[in-house]
């Protein structure tokens, strides 16, 4: 039996902490709850969001990042791709997964240089380059040393190539430095080795190895400068792309085109439309819902003997194809990424899940029985991986959608405290056995906050098939949206389908996913004070279309996007 | 003496590790007219032990003990162990995380965690360790001349994680800097091995390259540097930094010779599969017993998977309490709260498992005394330090810690006893372990958790 033992005081809403998903909190107004009384969450917290203020009323512009990040591996291999042809993939494959504190692995501030990487850096520059030379030289070389003279070429190298590497043009220093080593490297090594070895020292440097923001002067306004255009360039291509700028965006870089906020909306549009952008909002997703934990989800082999072949990679596929469906062939709002009742099956999950499954080894989209599903919270591999070995969890179901899509971060139980799901009762419906933890008065503080939701799942088995009955019991799906921040979807619920409609229309839910995608966007976590103007725009944004293409759109355009920290 | 240069090696066959033609082994420490340097390792595993299966059965002195079932594998070595007890990581009463993230950052660094927003398994949150951990410290002295300061490898390391945070990264360069371990072989090998097997004329010209290539990085480093904002330009120095000790150590001489040699390159393997991870955990016991014979490093650690611990063992076949003999197939976190297995003993496969660790551990010792060195082996020069992050997975629990020591520590270790102690805070091991390592440190790690030098251990 689950127990909250000796000592432990409920808790509501915990202290705010500098999570991403707070900034929604904050911004919403929440103020900081009261612990240890009867009451879980301090009734302010009920207080309906403030109203943002009407454009013109923000006197100081918030500022953007002034860093330096280290691409993440991902950043790292498309952009290698993208500079030099190279597919391998290769920092996937070698590097060390990024240390992340924020969330999102562009965390600029916990991605840092280590040994080990460093090695790893130096290992990929000479597998890279050495692969472009032999390859792929003429992305490497506009130009042939035979005719303009090796030296001429190889300057060429330097300044071509070296634009497009560090994403800017190069200063006369590094110039000069580079073409000094191949003019060292030529006598020993040869011309081919000397230009294979600029590229490698280009893929070493840090101005291709980091995100530079460190703005323009003198574009200044107050204490904040525009980013530069080269900066905003690489700001656009990783945010929305995952990858280096291509000949376009360098072009309206070179013109000085995107310090004007219209070019950069129009930039951000025409990279909209471009597949390398289906890349980077599938990384935004995976990172902020935990999408790769659908690839380990463990499921007891004698509960569920049909698994017996694994449906891990179906499940992923299933929820990644889910997601971009609705984001790039949908509507793309997130209306409909809550509620459509669509789910893509292949071979393996169609059967599972009583649908017919496609003749083909692939995917297909299927639509649900009506009133059985509801968007992406009931996608069958998000409901698997929200559950135990042997059961369902209302638990993890609550708290997931507690923190990932309300930005309400749940205290935990203390240390000492033993946490293990009630074991199983063939004659109790795993809501009864759960039902302890809501009705210990010690754990009903942080309980009551999630176990509500979660109920409303268990209409979904530990594989997240749809069922109406558990041990020859009926199954009770009631459930209560209570201690949130929207007074509109407060009050209680029956089942996931009822309970998805009512977050989607939830402007608690809108400015929490506005949060995440902001995050992800400037690497860093908004700052409730700082950012608040551009919190506040992006919210009226979102609001009017409901699109996520739009919202990332309005990011792009926002003054956190473009801003710099005047030095 | 004469001092070696770096050898021509040829690529062993397949399968095979290949000893170098015999050459009196020359350590730079023999040159400077001392006796083989003393090697650092910690092996790790996760999620607490069974306590009735795990600590030995105690005699009348402390050199009297009965080795208990998971150390099954170890009875051959047991003059070579020090067991404990009662030692308990008592720094994780202060700071931030729950249990699995507050021992994955103590045990090895004796610090507490920072506030943060690494979330953990029960909500709880979390920043990195704000502590250096030992085998770093060590590394910092005695590793500052070998090629590599340290190797830190993995195995499944990584499973059910995406990214580095506090649950599967133990080993700290500097408080709040967690590094990584390496979980593929072919990479391990790659970055330890590739120039074992180059010649030496291509490998002086590699080096020259290399050298010129990490000059230009560096020239660059130190232009953002001068140009980043002030918050940033400690990231770009430490780079910079990371990269002049990089182009340093290119030029180290290791010492290859003896019985160090290039083991055969490995096979591509699942790094994430569940199947090869026996073969895994051999393949990086090699890798790294090896790179230690070579000189090429002095301090290195294994970890098995990681405090999440979503980890099976399905290679593994245990007998249940009815006497059937039955596959594992539970999921590690999940069976050390007593669950996961509907169908199996959950505390047999437990035990099963935990003697399965036992059964690598005893296969490193194994690898590193069959390094002669001088009068003695590399496991004589060796300190061995196995950890985990709690001591009983279904409570939480960092009280009576499951800390085995080996390894003679070149006579700096007494071994082949039991220790017990009661409420032993664990920073007074880590303090006794660095100074197996010289110096006369009076603390390590919390100073409010640092009572004295672990008694017993050191000679």
């Amino acid at each position: 039996m689950a127990s909250c033992r000796d000592g432990w005081h409920p808790a509501g809403v915990r202290a705010i902490v500098p999570l991403p998903i707070a900034v929604v909190v904050l911004l919403a107004g929440c103020p900081r709850p009261s612990t240890g009384d009867a009451a879980p969450v301090d009734a302010a917290a009920k207080t309906p969001p403030e109203t943002a203020p009407p454009d013109g009323t923000c006197t100081s512009m918030p500022p953007g990042p002034r860093s330096v990040r280290l691409l993440t591996r991902s950043e790292y291999d498309r952009t290698v791709r993208d500079l030099l042809g190279d597919t391998t993939a290769p920092a996937l494959r070698s590097l060390p997964v990024e240390n992340v504190l924020i969330g999102f692995e562009n965390d600029g501030d916990n991605h840092r240089a280590t040994p080990l990487l460093v090695e790893g850096y130096l290992q990929l520059a000479e597998d890279i380059a050495g692969r472009a030379m032999a390859e792929r030289r003429h992305l490497v070389m506009p130009c042939d040393p035979g005719v303009v003279g090796p030296d001429a070429c190889a300057e060429t190298v330097v300044a071509v190539l070296g634009k497009r590497a560090f994403r800017r043009p190069l200063t006369d220093t590094e110039h000069a430095r580079l073409r000094g080593l191949y003019a060292a490297m030529r006598d020993p090594f040869g011309f081919d080795k000397a230009v294979e070895l600029v590229v490698q020292a280009m893929l070493v440097s840090p101005q291709f190895l980091y995100r530079v923001d460190v703005g323009t002067p003198p574009a200044t306004l107050d204490d904040v400068v525009l980013a530069s255009p080269w900066e905003m360039a690489s700001r656009l291509s990783y945010f929305l792309w995952g990858t280096m700028p291509d000949d376009a965006l360098f072009a309206a870089a070179e013109s000085g085109a995107l310090l004007d906020v219209r070019e950069v909306e129009a930039q951000a549009r025409r990279m909209l439309a471009d597949p390398r952008a289906q890349e980077a909002t599938a990384s935004f997703f995976r990172q902020w819902l935990g999408l790769d934990k659908l690839t380990h989800i463990t499921k007891d082999a004698a509960t569920f003997p049909e698994l017996a072949g694994g449906a891990q990679g179906s499940w992923r596929a299933g929820v990644d194809a889910f997601v971009q469906s609705v984001v790039w062939e949908r509507s793309g709002t997130l209306e409909e990424l809550l509620t459509s009742n669509v789910l893509y099956v292949d071979g393996i999950t169609a059967p599972l899940y009583g649908l017919e499954g496609p003749d083909h080894g692939g995917l297909e989209a299927r639509e649900a029985p009506a009133g059985t599903r509801a968007g992406l919270l009931t996608q069958p591999g998000l409901l698997a991986l929200l559950a135990n070995p042997t059961q369902s969890s209302p638990i993890r179901r609550g708290v997931f959608i507690r923190e990932k899509l309300m930005c309400q971060p749940i205290s935990p139980p203390p240390p000492g405290v033993v946490i293990e799901p009630p074991p199983a009762d063939p004659t109790l419906t795993t809501r009864e056995r759960f039902a302890a933890h809501t009705n210990d008065p010690q754990c009903a503080g942080c309980h009551v906050m999630i176990d509500p939701i979660g109920f409303g799942f268990e209409s979904y088995d530990a594989l997240g098939r749809f069922r109406s009955t558990e041990n020859g019991l009926a199954i009770d799906d009631s459930g209560e949206l209570a201690y949130t921040t929207d007074p509109e979807i407060e009050g209680p619920f029956r089942g996931a389908v009822e309970l998805a409609h009512k977050l989607a229309q939830s402007q608690q839910v809108k400015d929490c996913v506005l949060g995440q995608a902001l995050t992800f966007a400037i690497g860093r976590v908004p700052d409730a004070d700082a950012d608040r103007c551009t919190l506040d725009i992006l919210r009226r944004r979102f609001n009017e279309s409901d699109s996520l293409r739009e919202l990332f759109v309005a990011i792009a355009v926002s003054d956190a996007f473009r801003t710099t920290v005047a030095p | 003496m004469k001092r070696l240069s770096r050898r021509t090696f040829i690529r062993g066959l397949a399968g095979a590790s290949v000893a170098m033609p015999l050459l009196t082994r020359a350590s730079r420490a023999q040159d400077a007219g001392s006796e083989y340097p003393t090697r650092f390792i910690v092996f790790f595993h996760p999620n607490g032990v069974e306590a009735g299966a795990w600590f030995p059965v105690a005699g009348a002195s402390p050199s009297e003990f009965t080795l208990n079932r998971c150390h099954a594998p170890l009875i051959p070595w047991k003059n070579h162990l020090v067991l404990t007890s009662g030692i308990d990581m008592a720094v994780t009463s202060i700071g931030y995380g729950e249990p699995h993230q507050r021992g994955m950052g103590a045990v090895l660094t004796g610090r507490e965690n920072n506030s943060g927003t690494m979330v953990g398994g029960d909500g709880t949150t979390s920043g990195w360790n704000l502590g250096t951990s030992l085998d770093q410290v060590i590394a910092s002295r005695i590793g500052t001349t070998t090629r590599f300061r340290s190797v830190e490898l993995g195995v499944r390391a990584d499973v059910a994680s995406t990214t580095g945070e506090i649950r599967n990264r133990m080993i700290y360069g500097a408080p709040e800097l967690a590094l990584s371990p390496s979980n593929d072989p072919a990479a391990v090998f790659r970055r330890l091995f590739s120039d074992g097997v180059t010649n030496q004329p291509e490998l002086q010209s590699l080096t020259l390259q290399r050298r010129s290539v990490l000059d230009a990085a560096i020239g660059s480093l130190d232009d953002l540097a001068r140009t980043a904002p002030a918050a940033e330009r400690a990231k770009l120095e430490q780079h910079a930094a990371l990269v002049r000790e990089l182009e340093q150590r290119l030029t180290s001489q290791s010492v290859f010779g003896g019985t160090c040699g290039v083991p055969a390159d490995p096979p591509l393997l699942g790094v994430d599969s569940e199947d090869d991870m026996p073969a895994i955990s051999r393949l990086q016991i090699d890798m790294l017993v090896m790179a230690l014979a070579c000189d090429l490093t002095r301090v290195g650690s294994l970890q098995y998977s990681n405090a999440m611990n979503h980890v099976r063992f399905p290679f593994l076949n245990f007998q249940n309490a009815a006497g059937a003999r039955v596959q594992s197939l539970g999921d590690g976190h999940g069976l050390s709260h007593d669950q996961g297995g509907s169908q199996y003993d959950v505390d047999e496969e437990w035990i099963a498992r935990d003697t399965w660790y036992a059964s690598e551990f005893a296969y490193l010792l194994e690898r590193l005394a069959s390094v002669p060195e001088g009068d003695g082996t590399l496991l004589d020069h060796s300190v061995v330090l196995w950890v985990n992050e709690l001591s009983h997975g279904a409570t939480h629990s960092h009280i009576n810690m499951p800390f085995v020591i080996a390894g003679g520590g070149s006579g700096q270790i007494r071994t082949g006893q039991f220790l017990q102690f009661t409420n032993e805070p664990h920073n007074n091991m880590l303090l006794a372990l660095l100074r197996a390592f010289g110096g006369d440190d009076a603390t390590f790690g919390h100073p409010d958790f640092c009572t004295r030098v672990l008694p017993g251990l050191l000679t």
